[in-house]
């Protein structure tokens, strides 16, 4: 088996700050004995709510923060002792939108960026212009950076961290000030064409539908302590028992109580949407097939069904089960 | 080098956008000229200033042009960083494998070279409208010029340090240039100044820069202005030693406190 693209044992980050201009300083612990292994190639989520510690293990990783403790190892390189060796192998992508010359052009800017990289000229050129297809910027290259919306400085910046074409990508809630249409975007953009291949890409969201679109492998962090890592079906396990779907429904009649007749369904709510069309609130048992036997309902009521969505596991339910349940570690758990 | 020309270049492009600003500048230097010449009227040529030893338009251009120069390399530096933390880019350019060295040495290049270029501007009117610095020693001048940029870029990087730490370090440079523009002789000779001032004065890099290139720019030989160049090379051992042990300390400060990028 291959070395893990980030090795992560036992890091500690305490932070002094005070509480005003003349508070007294008080201890603010960030990363709390943290341990973390993601494989080379996978996507890996880091989960947490604001204020977990997320973006200190990311800055960490590259060298922005020193840890008081533990061992940080990037594309098998220690990244205290090799900090800029490691520089030279990772790139990373801020959610902030500030990082750029504003005043320059996005070719001007990726230029600058790229000599520091030691990547001049016509090789500079060259990879820009092939990274700006790939973000879908190319045919803004020569514009101001001032006139770009959010989203475009998202992907430019994306396109910034691609530059010395990095084996490990971190990406610091990359799609943090973006609109939901935009952040949809950038995720097909992340799924699409940053992961894959041997590249590692090490995500840090607060957005639990953004690391399971995204995400091979999880790690929710709170208080700066691992909760717990896995897959996204060990995530989703813990999420409860139950599912909520929500169904659009036009005609049929005298479905309700069938509806709640079905072994699985835990309850049943409907609202109308107008002339004969209702909005159903299906909470059912996920383990089941109670879904498919309340759609085969539907329909032989003569029902027509417009939509059926889940309704979204919020990253708080999920947090909060995981907590209760007390894992810290689940099948294929950092460490398998 | 080719970092530094990375830099340059972005700088550069930057200046050229602001146009207003960049008009500005030179309209600044124009001011100057022009001030220059209606005082060198009101006086008359070799007008007796007492303690000046020569003509006050030559010594008030030497001053000011000068103090603009080295007031440059001081403040090159914590601008630099400064800006790249109100800019947010002073992280992503720390993540690449540039030191911090060659960011600081890239980011206030353009700086240096666009205040050498007004340095320039006023020269070339001193020689050529005002007929001023036709024996100018250019050996002596260098002799002293390196120096005296140095001893000020030392200085700047003890304040760059302290913008990493503290953030706003602008009150306290802003108080050093104002004593050194007051009491080293870059309007007046500081030998007006009362007596218990010129301990002040005799500290000052600036007063030492000022006076070495005036004797320069008189035609003094190397010699003559070995003096002022010895005192300017010890300082900037002292400052660029003291730059660089405070601006690494001052990383390693910053990287365990977190505050890189806090402004």
């Amino acid at each position: 088996m291959s070395a893990p693209a980030v090795l992560i044992e036992g890091l500690r980050k305490t932070f002094r700050r005070a509480a005003g201009p003349f508070g007294r300083k008080q201890d603010k612990v960030a990363l709390d004995g943290i341990d973390l292994e993601v494989r080379q190639g996978e996507v890996f989520g880091l989960l947490g709510p604001n204020g977990a510690g997320k973006t200190t293990l990311l800055k960490c990783l590259c060298g922005l923060v020193l840890p008081d403790a533990g061992r940080i190892e990037v594309d098998g390189r220690d990244a205290l002792k090799r900090a800029a060796e490691v520089r030279r192998s990772v790139g990373m992508v801020y959610g902030d939108e500030r990082s750029f010359f504003l005043r320059l052009s996005l070719l001007e800017n990726l230029r600058f960026y790229a000599s520091l990289y030691e990547i001049h000229g016509a090789r500079a050129d060259s990879r820009i212009r092939e990274l700006l297809k790939v973000v879908g910027l190319a045919d803004v290259v020569d514009v101001r950076m001032d006139g770009f919306s959010s989203g475009m400085r998202q992907r430019a910046a994306i396109a910034r961290g691609l530059l010395n074409d990095p084996a490990v990508i971190f990406m610091d809630e990359p799609s943090r000030t973006l609109d939901p249409v935009g952040a949809e975007d950038l995720r097909e953009l992340i799924h699409d064409r940053v992961a894959g291949g041997r590249r590692t890409v090490l995500i840090a969201t607060n957005l639990m539908h953004e690391a399971e679109a995204l995400c091979h492998r999880l790690t929710m962090i709170d208080g700066g302590r691992v909760v717990m890592t896995g897959s996204l079906a060990d995530f989703r396990g813990l999420a409860g028992e139950d599912a909520v779907y929500w169904l659009s429904v036009n005609g049929g009649s005298a479905w309700g109580d069938g509806l709640r007749s079905i072994p699985g369904v835990r309850s049943v709510a409907v609202e109308p949407m107008g002339e004969n069309a209702h909005r159903i609130r299906l909470q059912i048992d996920r383990q089941g097939r109670a879904l498919a036997l309340a759609i085969r309902h539907l329909v032989e009521a003569g029902a027509e069904i417009w939509s059926c969505t889940q309704e979204e596991e919020s990253l708080d339910k999920v947090f909060r089960a995981v907590v209760q349940r007390g894992a810290r570690a689940v099948a294929a758990g950092s460490r398998s | 080098m080719r970092t530094v020309a990375a830099f340059l270049r972005r700088d550069l492009l930057v200046f050229r956008s602001y146009r207003l600003a960049a008009l500005t500048q030179f309209a600044g230097v124009g001011a100057l000229l022009v001030m220059a010449f209606y005082i060198g009227r009101a006086l008359g040529r070799g007008g007796a200033v007492p303690g000046l030893g020569g003509d006050y338009i030559s010594y008030l251009l030497v001053g000011m042009a000068f103090t603009d120069l080295l007031i440059a390399c001081l403040r090159a530096s914590t601008t630099a960083i400064r800006d790249g933390q109100l800019a947010g880019t002073l992280e992503p350019m720390l993540l690449t494998p540039v030191r911090l060295w060659q960011l600081l040495l890239g980011a206030s290049a353009f700086r240096l070279l666009n205040a050498l270029g007004r340095l320039l501007m006023v020269a070339l009117a001193a020689v050529v409208i005002f007929g001023y610095w036709h024996h100018a020693n250019l050996a002596s001048a260098a002799l002293i010029l390196v120096p005296a940029v140095a001893v000020f870029a030392g200085t700047g990087l003890v304040a760059a340090a302290g913008v990493l730490v503290v953030k706003q370090t602008e009150p306290l440079l802003a108080g050093y240039v104002a004593v050194s523009f007051l009491f080293a002789g870059a309007v007046f000779p500081p030998g007006l100044l009362p007596g218990w001032v010129q301990p002040v004065v005799t500290v000052l890099p600036l007063t030492h820069a000022l006076a070495g290139m005036r004797l320069a720019v008189a035609g003094a030989s190397p010699a003559a202005v070995a003096g002022h160049a010895w005192i300017l090379a010890a300082g900037s051992v002292v400052t660029i030693g003291a730059g660089v042990l405070a601006l690494r300390q001052a990383l390693l400060w910053a990287r365990r406190e977190g505050s890189l990028a806090q402004y």
